[in-house]
């Protein structure tokens, strides 16, 4: 299974703003955090994730959740990502690496068009400065 | 395999190219390719062999050390194809006739893995001539390449698109091989004149010349261009699953047999009773058996078992009564049980009518008339029903499942009763350890519950696939707002 050596680059070298390190009893299962972008309402704040690598892995995406609460159009309340690679357009190619490198880069770029948090992504619709104001509230509130 | 070589019983007889015909059990899912078809393709060197890869690799590696480097054997070791215990393997004089050859071997197997090229996929090591993606040149083992499958159709998703490429995304992936330049094991006996007695390795490589061994592997030639799908070189990932058409077209004919489903009702005073479902398969012999005709070959247990299909046509009207039903849908199951419920209900509401008519009959004077109409009546009535449809008292009514003509699957049933929703698969979640952290009640297998709007257009597939579209009944019990009144 590629899972270690995988696991090992991730760990030895890992990518700017991310880390990921396994579970000593499950090597699937991933604690993840992320920092938030500079210049997103996200901007300081460090989330939690987790990861967990099915059996099919990497035939099959992995699976990501936000342990911290976020406000963003594309993540819901459960902290359930909407993102393509994760689903329809994942690719064995595809790495760990790559999958939190793309979640980084969706907390820079909300796409409210193709929301999860319906309401959420509404108030970034109608009034992006004030829906910006409440992520940032909430970056400071659960993501310090 | 068949063609072995009678006269050398040599440890490559059951290999090519010092490479294995069976996978090195890198990954451990099912197997649903085909695998003969794997193999003769690889006999063909149309694809590469299963060669046993290296958990890492450097360039200045000495021999023992890149053979120390290759991963375990598989577990299930069938048969020691291609590897090390070869000592014991009664080695006549047969091509090295003069050397003790185990060495000179070992040598030349570690010669194998020379700027090995690392699978971008599984992340090991593999000799250079692995395979390359047809459409973008780069490398992919064997091991990954027969993982790589278009999706399964379902239900309520009757389409089968081509698998692309991991790399580029382009559509209908395949691989190009370019085999060695020497040739040992399955096949080589017939080239064998032209080479030398042992294969020189550093030849590796289609070019030949021992310069190759020294650019980087993707550098010896130009780069080539992207290839048909077509090409009769390229071995694309449909022809290593020739069943995937049938496949589709059972999933079809699942759908087609579900919207035609019908549910046969009974009336019973204002009521309607069901007592009964159709099986759209009675209305799709025609179908079925054009699906078996078409389709590359087709493995014999496939075809055999959509014969049983159509043969089974026949006895799907006894099935409809809900006798003898083995390898019933689960589906259907839950549906007779829901009407099983309703029934019982429909008779204990029937003699509670009958005891309240009787009670206000002892009080009134009326009694002698309703004596016409005795308890016991109603309890014979409904048994009637599951035995067997027999000169029924009734009218008997046919509806049409899902409120809609027979193509329509449209999942715009909000109505669909919970009890005969299957269950979702829980197997993913079983794996999964417990979470840690908050919310712990939230398991990452289930990014699909019904209640959120994912993304657009697949998620709503993804969440119907769990609600195949069943044929809407009223069921009384359990269910509050589908009860008419």
């Amino acid at each position: 299974m590629a899972l270690p050596k995988e696991t090992q680059r991730l760990v030895a070298d890992p990518a700017p703003g991310i880390s990921a390190a396994p579970h000593d009893d499950n090597l699937r299962y991933f604690d993840v955090s992320i920092t938030g972008p500079d210049g997103s309402p996200f901007q300081g704040g460090v989330f939690r994730l987790e990861l967990y690598l099915p059996e099919e892995y990497p035939m099959s995406p992995p699976k990501v959740r936000f342990l911290t609460k976020i406000y963003h159009p594309n993540i819901d309340k459960l902290g359930r990502i909407c993102l393509d690679i994760l689903k329809d357009k994942w690719s064995p190619a595809l790495q760990i690496r790559t999958v939190l490198l793309s979640i980084q880069a969706l907390l820079s770029a909300p796409n409210p068009d193709d929301p999860l948090a319906t309401d959420v992504a509404k108030h970034y619709k109608e009034n992006e400065a004030a829906a910006k104001a409440v992520s940032r509230e909430w970056t400071e509130k659960y993501a310090q | 395999m068949g063609n072995t070589s009678s006269s050398s019983r040599d440890r490559h007889d059951d290999s090519v190219d010092l490479g294995a015909l069976t996978p090195q059990g890198i990954y451990t899912g099912p197997q649903d390719w085909n695998q003969s078809v794997v193999a003769q393709l690889i006999i063909d060197r149309k694809l590469a062999p299963f060669y046993r890869p290296l958990e890492d690799y450097e360039e200045d590696w000495d021999d023992d050390r890149i053979l120390a480097a290759r991963k375990g054997e598989p577990q299930p070791a069938s048969d020691g194809n291609t590897t090390p215990p070869h000592h014991s393997s009664p080695r006549s004089a047969s091509k090295s006739s003069a050397r003790p050859a185990t060495t000179r071997d070992r040598i030349n197997e570690a010669q194998l893995y020379y700027k090995a090229v690392e699978c971008p996929i599984c992340f090991l090591y593999y000799p250079r001539n692995i395979n390359r993606s047809r459409c973008c040149d780069q490398e992919i083992c064997t091991e990954c390449f027969v993982q790589i499958k278009r999706a399964d159709p379902t239900p309520t998703n009757l389409v089968s698109e081509p698998a692309s490429c991991p790399y580029c995304v382009e559509p209908n992936f395949g691989i190009f091989y370019t085999p060695p330049s020497w040739r040992v094991g399955i096949g080589s006996d017939q080239a064998a004149s032209h080479h030398g007695p042992r294969p020189d390795l550093n030849r590796l490589g289609s070019s030949g010349t021992s310069t190759d061994v020294q650019g980087p592997s993707g550098s010896q030639k130009a780069r080539r261009k992207s290839m048909s799908h077509t090409n009769f070189a390229v071995v694309t990932v449909d022809q290593i699953r020739p069943d995937w058409e049938d496949k589709l077209n059972a999933m079809k004919a699942v759908a087609a047999r579900r919207a035609n489903r019908r549910i046969i009702m009974r009336q019973v005073g204002d009521r309607l009773i069901p007592v009964g479902i159709t099986s759209g398969r009675i209305a799709q012999p025609v179908d079925g058996g054009g699906g078996s005709g078409e389709g590359t070959p087709p493995e014999g247990g496939r075809r055999s078992r959509r014969h049983r299909d159509n043969n089974g046509a026949a006895s799907e009207f006894t099935n409809m009564y809900g006798i003898g039903m083995p390898g019933q849908d689960l589906e259907e199951l839950m549906l007779m049980e829901a009407m099983r419920l309703s029934l019982l209900e429909h008779e204990a509401q029937q003699r509670r009518q009958q005891q309240e008519q009787q009670g206000s009959a002892s009080n009134s004077n009326n009694a002698e008339s309703n004596n016409s109409r005795p308890p016991s009546g109603s309890s014979s009535l409904p048994s009637s029903f599951i035995s067997s449809s027999s000169s029924p008292p009734a009218p008997t009514l046919v509806a049409t499942s899902a409120n809609g003509p027979p193509t329509g699957t449209s999942p715009g049933n909000t109505a669909q009763p919970r009890s005969l929703t299957p269950t979702l698969p829980g197997g993913l979640r079983d794996t999964l350890p417990p979470l840690p952290h908050e919310n712990g009640n939230t398991s990452l297998s289930t990014p699909t519950t019904s209640s959120i709007p994912l993304h657009s257009a697949s998620s709503t597939t993804e969440s119907l696939d769990h609600s195949p579209s069943l044929p809407r009944i009223v069921l009384p019990e359990g269910n509050g707002a589908e009860t008419s009144t």
